[in-house]
């Protein structure tokens, strides 16, 4: 069954046809959702949450780009749940050690000379990637996600956001010059070949 | 030279092959002419490189929705259905039973007239009529003809139209005969026997055997009739021809909530 169709189903009130889709899509939406709110547990209810926003506003959905319009709806609800993290704090739950310091955080990772190899072996460029991340701003960090994670166009993360596309490419270039200057501090945790970054 | 916001910007459209036209032929310039725009975009590869290098994270878990999750209330079409058959089933049979429940009270009320003192004291002004018949010969034959045969025949008549039992009507036309016959007999004996002459003198030949029948039988207690009907009871007339029709749809109706509440409760067990 192709995505219309299911689509079609979907709107008729088959949620067997809704929940093909949701299998689909899942990864591309949580991804999406980790990356702008930076918190798995954060990332999975705004996930729930935007997939159920989905099926209730799926008549909205007047053809074209269906990732788009699903990564918008994700969009909306990771900033609804970001707001309302920003306003009900959850404590980290990482462990301290003797002097009080956060033992799994990759935070102290930061300072390459301590123990970069480390952060390399166990595989968290990913975490550094997510911790300049979460060091943008909402709206920057959702375009760079949206275009250089997802690989979406100007033209369609300009349709996610709902934003002109000139704000989308001052947006993103602000972002990417944040995010340049940021990972040159985990320039040893980089693969060789980006570890000239920041050096020109 | 210092590369500016919008420098930025045009470099990281640039990179994305976002510009057209003028804007793509004057970012091009500067970068072949400009070794610091040379740099500034191969940093912003770069980063777009590492961006894109981002491991893939799988969603820890499936996201499929459940009806609960969305508010959505059973779809099944056909349990929506038996539920609705059961409702009006139950509505049905509760307005049968208001009719039939009326139509006992009325019945009910019609058959309080039959109630033992009431019959005790019609009984009673029978034989008045009587004693006053046996003075003329035309009241003795309404005696004779209407007591037995109207009066009586419009109690049997009414008994039977009540659904009351044909034993009961009976029972109540021969009460009737026997009353009629008691009190003529036992209160106005001689008058009895001048209106008997006279009738006879008349030419009522056929009036004379039913006096003397009367006058022969040994009455009956009245208490028999209120051992039939007791006092603090109010007989409900049952159907003379079996069942009635409202009890047929009750017993209908009710079977038939019975069954549609039955397959909706399954069908609700087996979407669960």
């Amino acid at each position: 069954m192709d995505l219309k169709e299911q689509i079609k189903n979907a709107l008729k009130g088959d949620l067997d046809s809704f929940n093909q889709i949701v299998l689909e899509y899942q990864n591309l939406v949580y991804n999406q959702a980790y990356r702008i709110i930076g918190e798995p547990d954060a990332a999975e209810d705004a996930v729930q949450e935007a997939f159920i926003s989905a099926y209730k506003k799926l008549h909205t959905y007047r053809g074209g780009s269906f990732k788009s319009w699903l990564l918008r709806i994700v969009s909306n609800a990771c900033y609804d749940e970001f707001r309302r993290r920003k306003r009900q704090p959850v404590a980290p739950l990482y462990p301290e050690n003797q002097n009080g310091d956060e033992t799994e955080s990759v935070s102290w990772l930061e300072d390459t000379e301590e123990k970069p190899e480390e952060f390399v072996l166990r595989n968290e460029l990913s975490e550094a990637i997510q911790i300049c991340l979460d060091r943008l701003e909402f709206e920057f960090r959702t375009i760079v996600v949206l275009v250089d994670l997802q690989g979406m166009d100007y033209a369609s993360a300009a349709k996610v956001i709902d934003c002109p596309l000139g704000t989308v490419k001052s947006r993103l270039a602000r972002a990417r010059r944040n995010l340049k200057d940021c990972l040159q501090g985990f320039r040893e945790l980089l693969p060789v070949e980006f570890r000239h970054l920041g050096e020109v | 030279m210092q590369i500016t916001d919008r420098d930025w910007a045009q470099l990281s459209a640039y990179l994305d092959g976002e510009l057209s036209g003028r804007e793509l032929i004057k970012v091009r310039k500067k970068i072949q002419t400009d070794p610091l725009f040379q740099a500034a975009l191969e940093q912003l590869k770069t980063t777009k490189q590492i961006l894109q290098s981002a491991p893939r994270i799988p969603a820890p878990r499936n996201f499929t929705l459940t009806p609960e999750m969305i508010g959505m209330k059973s779809k099944n079409p056909s349990f929506s259905r038996f539920r609705l058959a059961a409702a009006l089933m139950s509505f049905l049979l509760i307005g049968v039973m208001i009719l039939d429940f009326g139509g006992t009270l009325s019945l009910g009320a019609m058959s309080a007239e039959f109630s033992p003192k009431s019959i005790e004291a019609q009984l009673e002004s029978i034989p008045e009529i009587a004693a006053d018949a046996v003075q003329e010969p035309a009241l003795l034959e309404a005696v004779g003809e209407v007591a037995e045969e109207q009066v009586v025949a419009e109690y049997t008549e009414d008994f039977a139209n009540a659904g009351a039992p044909a034993v009961e009507a009976e029972a109540v036309e021969e009460v009737l005969a026997e009353g009629v016959a008691e009190k003529g007999q036992e209160e106005e004996p001689q008058d009895t026997d001048a209106a008997t002459e006279t009738n006879r003198a008349q030419g009522g030949d056929d009036l004379e055997p039913t006096v003397q029948a009367w006058a022969s039988q040994t009455p009956e207690p009245l208490p028999a009739v209120i051992e039939y009907y007791p006092d603090d009871e109010i007989h409900e007339p049952e159907g003379s021809d079996g069942i009635s029709i409202l009890r047929i749809l009750e017993i209908l109706f009710g079977l038939g909530v019975i069954g549609f509440s039955a397959a909706a409760w399954t069908k609700r067990r087996k979407s669960h």
